[in-house]
């Protein structure tokens, strides 16, 4: 039961984590294109797109089960590796100074510059560019999103620790709670700390990856489930170890130039 | 023609990312242990190595390449300075 426990909260975490990550992005967008152009295209294509991605949960979730459960772990075992690598090498190179840190006041006001409509120039009917803008932006952030959901829950359903709605659950909890804060604050949600949680992100990702695609290919984890509590550690102490060693070649090439 | 090719374009750019050696490291990963679980029970251990070196070589080569335009900020802004130092510094003291 403990088990049971501890894999659905997993579940829930990551697949919330992520979500919470990619909608602050979304909503960026929307907000951009919303106060630019008109609120009600915008609204319709956000609606659209978040129509669309529970639709490809639906039909893709219930397809995933069909395929049996080796190749399933390999599949979304590789899958998850991949997204979790990329996320955690992101996430280390904007915290050590490498790339420039996701500025969402930034990237708004770029959106609002680019997309600008004088009033007088809003029209009642629909606005296609303002539609097409918040569609793509919402649609494309929540495709990792489903990814996650999809790989994760269907990895949970085949354990029978859990399952794709439930990680669903997490995903809309998420959505709700982003709204609501974009609703309250009317603007880019520039204080959350999105690279913290792409980082956290990222290592749960790699190692459900690496336990569910080594499950895959036939590797026996010692101790089964509990391999996963030393995977984790593995990999927070492995990054955090390269964060600190590019931070300091980041600083050294500095106060390199500044003693000569 | 050009709106398949688009198509398969985006899910490859989508999957594959920024860096197409992890997704290749990846793959190649699991193949190796597939393979050394026929030969011994410990092949679990290849994977976190395995995996957490695709991690450093990868971010070996983003730090080895030049700087980009997206350096952060405070960074550019501090290179900047200190390579004006510099300059001031040899000119002032030539050896």
């Amino acid at each position: 039961m403990a088990d049971l426990n501890t894999g659905i909260a997993f579940l829930v975490i990551s697949s919330f984590l992520a979500s919470a990550v990619e909608m602050v992005e979304a909503l960026t967008i929307v907000l951009a294109v919303g106060v630019s152009r008109q609120w009600r295209s915008t609204l319709i294509g956000v609606a659209t797109a978040l129509f669309a991605l529970v639709a490809l949960v639906a039909v893709l979730g219930p397809a995933l089960a069909l395929i049996p459960i080796e190749a399933l772990r390999v599949i979304v075992g590789s899958l998850l590796l991949i997204f979790g690598l990329q996320w955690l090498r992101k996430s280390i190179l904007r915290a050590s100074g490498q790339l420039a840190q996701r500025d969402e006041a930034a990237i708004y006001t770029g959106v609002l510059a680019q997309s600008w409509l004088p009033t007088a120039k809003r029209k009642p009917s629909m606005d296609w560019y303002a539609f097409t803008l918040a569609f793509k932006g919402v649609f494309l952030e929540g495709l990792e999103v489903v990814f996650i959901v999809l790989t994760f829950g269907a990895n949970a359903a085949a354990d029978n620790s859990g399952s794709v709605p439930v990680a669903a659950v997490g995903a809309g909890l998420a959505i709700v709670l982003v709204t609501l804060a974009g609703l309250l604050v009317r603007q880019p949600l520039s204080r959350v700390p999105e690279n913290t949680m792409k980082f956290a992100v990222g290592a749960m990702l790699t190692t459900f990856g690496m336990f569910w695609g080594g499950e895959g290919v036939g590797v026996v984890w010692p101790g089964q489930d509990v391999a996963i509590l030393g995977l984790v550690v593995w990999v927070l102490a492995c990054a955090l170890v390269s964060l600190n060693l590019l931070r300091n070649r980041t600083h050294s090439l500095g106060l390199r130039f500044v003693r000569e | 023609m050009t709106y398949i090719k688009s198509f398969f374009s985006f899910w490859i750019d989508f999957i594959v990312g920024d860096d197409w050696h992890i997704a290749a490291g990846a793959a190649l990963m699991l193949l190796l242990v597939s393979a050394a679980t026929y030969v011994t029970s410990a092949a679990w251990a290849l994977l976190p190595i395995g995996v957490m070196l695709i991690l450093a070589l990868s971010l070996r080569r983003a730090a080895s390449a030049p700087p980009s335009p997206a350096l952060a900020p405070a960074v550019r802004s501090t290179l900047s300075l200190s390579t004006d130092s510099a300059v001031r510094t040899r000119r002032d003291n030539p050896q």
